[in-house]
């Protein structure tokens, strides 16, 4: 199978390996996998008070396009709202990246990490914000 | 048993002695074509998990010497002989292996498929992942002993799911909740299947 140069690229030069402190309020963090092939990814998202995601770390335990895809990920994610990472969907990594059909499970593997990433951070948000009323005796 | 003399016709259409199995007569060899049985109707088994592996031996060396290519090579029959030989093949290969025949016996029953329910039992994935990062750790470094408690906290988690497969996989057809506790059983073994392929 020819692979294309972006993902050669991405493969061979990954961006933003690494963690974040999982503990911190600010640090959202997504863990998928695909039962199909045994492939595990973390995608960490770091927001600033703004909501604005000005870092983004991965591990991936799997195929170059899985790889590829998260390190793409981590790219796409950094300088958008949480919200606005929620819009990278599967499908524009796979044209960014030409993935051929057999691996557009990767790319799935990779969107679907931003969202775990984005939902633990707003469940951390709410958690706090849950607290924060509890301890104010609004509740 | 019963499910093998379900389908199997009680009389040969070319001879008319009794038959002794769904797939060819013992006396005239014909053939019967096996639409629609499933990987335990071929053997004559019940769909239940637990199979003993002797008896599913016995029943496979028969059973492929009767459909065997080798026999209906010349006859009309050949391609038939060739689907069965590879339906049996294909059976075995499935009832033997106890990951995949409780992927079968839940498949039978209704799922949920792998494709349909992605879900892990808790905590599966991040420990999937610590393993990952200890056993590259442990080989950047050189550190043999690591990576043998790497292994063998890989082989003993492996362990524990696959007891736990056998346990949900005897309650089949059970409720949909035991049917989907078996579906993330069942992926989330295989995270462990890979990483004991990779050390």
């Amino acid at each position: 199978m020819a692979y294309g140069d972006k993902i050669l690229d991405h493969y061979q030069n990954p961006r933003n390996v690494g963690a974040l402190d999982r503990n911190s309020e600010n640090v959202g963090t997504g863990i998928v996998g695909a039962p199909e092939c045994g492939d595990v990814l973390k995608l960490q998202i770091l927001v600033d008070e703004n909501e604005n995601i000005v870092d983004a770390r991965f591990k991936t335990f799997g195929c170059g396009s899985a790889i590829a895809s998260s390190s793409l990920a981590t790219e796409w994610v950094k300088g958008r709202t949480l919200d606005e990472a929620l819009e990278i969907k599967n499908t524009d990594i796979v044209r960014e990246l030409a993935l051929p059909p057999v691996k557009i499970h990767c790319s799935v593997l990779a969107e679907d990490a931003i969202r775990a990433a984005v939902a633990d951070l707003k469940a951390k948000r709410a958690a706090r914000a849950g607290t924060a009323e509890s301890g104010a005796g609004v509740k | 048993m019963d499910s093998s003399t379900k389908t199997a016709p009680a009389k040969c259409r070319a001879c008319h002695r009794p038959m002794g199995s769904p797939l060819f007569c013992d006396h005239c060899h014909s053939l019967y074509p096996s639409e629609g049985l499933n990987h335990f109707e071929l053997f004559g088994f019940p769909p239940a998990f637990d199979i003993d592996p002797a008896a599913l031996r016995q029943k496979y060396l028969q059973l492929s010497r009767g459909v065997h290519p080798d026999h209906h090579a010349a006859s009309p029959e050949s391609t038939d002989s060739l689907r069965l030989s590879a339906q049996l093949n294909e059976a075995h290969r499935v009832l033997l292996d106890p990951v995949l025949r409780a992927e079968y016996l839940l498949e039978l029953f209704g799922g949920p498929a792998a494709s349909a329910d992605k879900g892990t039992l808790e905590g599966v994935l991040a420990t999937a992942l610590q393993l990952r990062e200890d056993v590259c750790d442990a080989q950047a470094t050189g550190d043999r002993p690591a990576l043998d408690r790497c292994a063998a906290r890989v082989r003993q988690l492996h362990e524990e799911l696959l007891a736990g497969i056998g346990e949900l996989a005897r309650q089949l057809p059970g409720d949909p909740q035991v049917r989907r506790r078996l579906r993330a059983t069942l992926n989330s073994i295989k995270y462990y299947q890979k990483l004991l392929g990779e050390l």
